[in-house]
């Protein structure tokens, strides 16, 4: 009887002990410093400019907008504004501010404040003015009547015409709200001297190298678990790749595919698996020619041999595609993957259809890092094989976009993150030159007028159902004149060590990287 | 018998004395023969593509393994001099020709055209040769015949300072003089007194140089400003696979010591020929 008493003790004891280093293991710690590789560190994080990804993943971890984005269930999040309400109408916005926050220069973030940071795109007065801040132009600031503290703890927004969009573009970086005594204090300079009201804060600035940002003691959800992240732009893959096997590095997106089956058996790293956030697509130029031929546009279409790009470029790390919009995506049209497939003798005879005789010399273009190389010979070498006389075109990241904003190329090989959780952040692309957020001269096409007219009623609609309908009609028209052909929806390895733990993988496959959250079990 | 003996003796000493230079020159011989016939000699198409086979590793099916897009690296090796070297040799010959006719002209004329030249020549010394070629490849637009064209440029003034330094001491020599007081024209000094004899130091620089003409070339082909992605060269297999180096290590390994061992036996056998051609050193039999 003793005996059963002294072993039923001993395995009370045992479990007690093992439910408490479950708990242990599994309770979120906090401590230590989390170094995040980037491919570039930019010169400033002024949100009015495009910095690269670098600075991106430095704004997002030391600034908060209005809301933040849920990039796992769409919609948005509580930020600085706690709660809103939008009129019927939905032109009123009217956000209710938390109180007690502060700025990390201790000023206290206020409606008055907040309204000030979000004017300083429309306010040439205002001393941090700079001319052309072109990324604010996704704020949707042409299309605000007023913008007005009532209060000291609500601001409310007033719209010339309904956006549904104007929410969740207050959680894009360029939607952050900086301290208006920062603003004061450092003018034009305030990008080199950040002061924010987000999870973290800038601690030490190498312009070109390294970020270093601390926990905020003061931030409204509660200090972050980890003290100190770093982030870091490394030279080149191998570079991050070696530091990450080393331990110098704790998490990345900029490893090399190709080293995933090998770290996937590692002791140290762990491979977490993105969302299909990234469009990954062939840019046709239909505004010059040969690519102003629809029939031409349609034979790389079928030329293209999706699955080897996806195997052999890519390294599998992504799906399918379908269309412009992702499976994420409201009123994703699942049928586009019925229209990009690989028919090379179907893409010959719409070759010979057009009239064109081949070889037909076409260049491509593309920017010289990560996967696009071995991505731009695969499918320079599709495009050879049904009758084209290709010329690969490598240009450096800045040349690149400088060439295809400008209109220069024929064919681009191009991407699209998905920087909020909604379907016009890809429409855009199509809006009419000239409109905020179009970066392409697709005027050109023979239905210009109906895309413009589709991508204008996806922002103006609120109804969620109309907007689906709407947007499934923008996709069949993209799909029937192509002025993108579509290569796949990547999955990013997101590369993490083994003591990184909760990691958000929706936002952080899309480029927006969320370090709130995670923490380091040693 | 005693005549045998006395070739042995002679091959020993040849042997002893450049037997570094020989087995650079050996070396070299061999690479530009596989290069040359590098259609024959290579067991693969270099452009063929095996998806399935990515990444296999050096074996008797494929001796330096496959790449990332499954192509034999062997193949790809033996192919892959031919941008290089062809550019090196071409940019050599270029940058000689030209250096050598500024160097002449400006070295025996003297006078505001030497001024001229040297001082052009001086400025574009001035700026790192690999440098340099950079600035006239972006100006110029990337491709294969540009970099040719940048190399040349860039080392030409070397041979105009080497040329020059040579004819200025060279038209004092007596026999220049004497043909000069029998009547002879300029370009027959040039041509039958001056320019035999400053062959043998010229052609010391220029196997120098050609070393050097191959690592700049295979810097701007690592760097994207020569030939097309995907075409086999040992530079832009190198770029290709440096991100490779801890999955695949022999996919940038092998492109990347053939340009270090082409590099070498060209440096060795321009010693050997330095030490050959050089009178102060065959004198003094070093």
């Amino acid at each position: 009887m003793l005996k059963q008493r002294r072993l039923c003790t001993m395995l009370f004891v045992f479990l007690l002990l093992l439910s408490l280093g479950t708990a242990a293991a599994q309770d979120p710690q906090y401590g230590g410093t989390l170094v995040f590789a980037a491919e570039s560190m930019g010169d400033s994080f002024d949100i009015g400019f495009w910095h690269g990804f670098g600075g991106v993943h430095v704004i997002d971890t030391i600034g908060e907008g209005l809301v933040r984005a849920d990039f796992e269930n769409g919609g948005a999040l509580p930020g600085l504004a706690e709660s809103w309400e939008i009129s019927e109408d939905g032109l009123v916005y009217t956000f209710h501010i938390r109180a007690g926050m502060t700025f990390h220069d201790g000023e206290p973030v206020t409606a008055a404040a907040i309204v000030r940071s979000m004017k300083r795109p429309i306010n040439p007065d205002d001393p941090s003015y700079i001319e052309g801040m072109y990324m604010y132009g996704n704020q949707g600031t042409s299309n605000w009547e007023s913008l007005e503290a009532v209060d000291d703890h609500t601001v409310a927004l007033t719209l010339k015409q309904p956006n549904a969009t104007q929410l969740l573009v207050f959680s894009r970086p360029d939607g952050i709200i900086i301290s208006p005594k920062a603003l004061d204090e450092f003018g034009t300079e305030v990008g080199l001297n950040m002061s924010a009201a987000g999870p973290f804060k800038i601690e030490r600035f190498v312009p070109g190298q390294e970020a270093v940002l601390v926990a905020n003691e003061d931030y409204w959800a509660g200090r972050p678990y980890v003290d100190q992240i770093v982030i870091r732009a490394f030279p080149d893959e191998a570079a991050i790749l070696a530091a990450l096997e080393a331990g110098e590095i704790d998490m990345t997106l900029y490893a090399p595919f190709t080293s995933v089956p090998r770290l996937q058996n590692s002791d140290a790293i762990r491979v977490e698996v993105g969302a299909p956030l990234v469009d990954l697509f062939v840019g046709a130029n239909v505004a010059k020619e040969p690519f102003d031929n629809l029939l031409l546009r349609q034979a790389v279409n079928y030329a293209l041999d999706r699955e080897t790009l996806i195997e052999a470029g890519l390294n599998g790390f992504a799906e399918m595609p379908a269309s412009l919009l992702g499976p994420l995506d409201l009123g994703f049209d699942e049928s586009g993957r019925e229209v990009s497939v690989y028919d090379p003798d179907r893409a010959r005879e719409l070759i010979a259809e057009s009239g064109v005789e081949m070889p037909l010399a076409i260049e491509v273009a593309y920017e010289n890092n990560r996967f696009w190389p071995q991505l731009a010979e695969l499918i320079g070498a599709d495009l050879e094989a049904v009758g084209f006389d290709v010329t690969l075109d490598r240009l450096d990241a800045g040349s690149f976009w400088g060439k295809v904003g400008d209109g220069q190329t024929q064919l681009s090989i191009n991407q699209r993150s998905t920087f909020v959780p909604d379907p016009h952040d890809k429409a855009i692309l199509m809006a009419r030159a000239g409109a905020e957020g179009s970066q392409t001269q697709h005027q050109a096409l023979a239905v210009a007028d109906e895309i413009d007219a589709l991508v204008s009623a996806g922002i103006s609609t609120v109804d969620a159902m109309e907007r689906e309908a709407i947007y499934q009609e923008f996709q069949a028209l993209m799909l029937e004149h192509l002025p993108y052909i579509y290569i796949g929806y990547l999955t990013p390895p997101i590369f993490v060590n083994k003591r990184v733990q909760n990691v958000e993988t929706f936002g952080t496959a899309g480029g927006r990287i969320n370090l709130r959250e995670v923490w380091l079990s040693e | 018998m005693q005549a045998e003996k006395n070739t042995v003796s002679r091959v020993g000493a040849i042997w002893r004395r450049y037997d570094i230079a020989l087995v650079g020159g050996a070396i070299f011989a061999i690479i530009l023969l596989v290069t040359i016939l590098a259609s024959a000699v290579a067991p693969y198409d270099p452009m063929a593509r095996n998806i399935k086979n990515r990444f296999a590793k050096p074996s008797a099916e494929y001796a330096f393994g496959t790449d990332q897009l499954g192509r034999d690296v062997l193949s790809r090796v033996i192919h892959g001099g031919r941008p290089i070297l062809g550019a090196s040799f071409s940019a050599v010959i270029a940058a000689l020709a030209v250096g050598t006719i500024i160097g002449v002209s400006g070295g025996y004329r003297g006078g505001w055209l030497d001024t001229a030249f040297m001082r052009l020549m001086d400025v574009m010394l001035s700026f790192p040769s690999i440098l340099l070629a950079i600035l006239i490849v972006a100006t110029l637009g990337v491709g294969l015949l540009n970099v040719t064209a940048a190399i040349g440029f860039a080392m030409a003034p070397v041979f105009a300072r080497l040329a020059r330094s040579i004819v200025i001491t060279l038209v004092r020599e007596e026999y220049v003089v004497a043909a000069r007081s029998l009547g002879a024209h300029d370009r027959h000094i040039i041509w039958r007194h001056i320019l035999p004899n400053m062959m043998p130091p010229i052609i010391v620089q220029a196997s120098a140089m050609l070393a050097v003409a191959i690592g700049t070339a295979s810097a701007l082909n690592f760097i994207g400003l020569g030939v097309e992605p995907g075409t086999p060269d040992w530079g832009m297999m190198v770029a290709e696979g440096q991100r490779l180096i801890f999955d695949a290590p022999h996919v940038p390994l092998f492109p990347g010591l053939a340009i270090t061992i082409t590099v070498l036996s060209v440096n060795y056998m321009g010693d050997g020929l330095r030490d050959h051609l050089d009178p102060k050193l065959r004198r003094q039999g070093i």
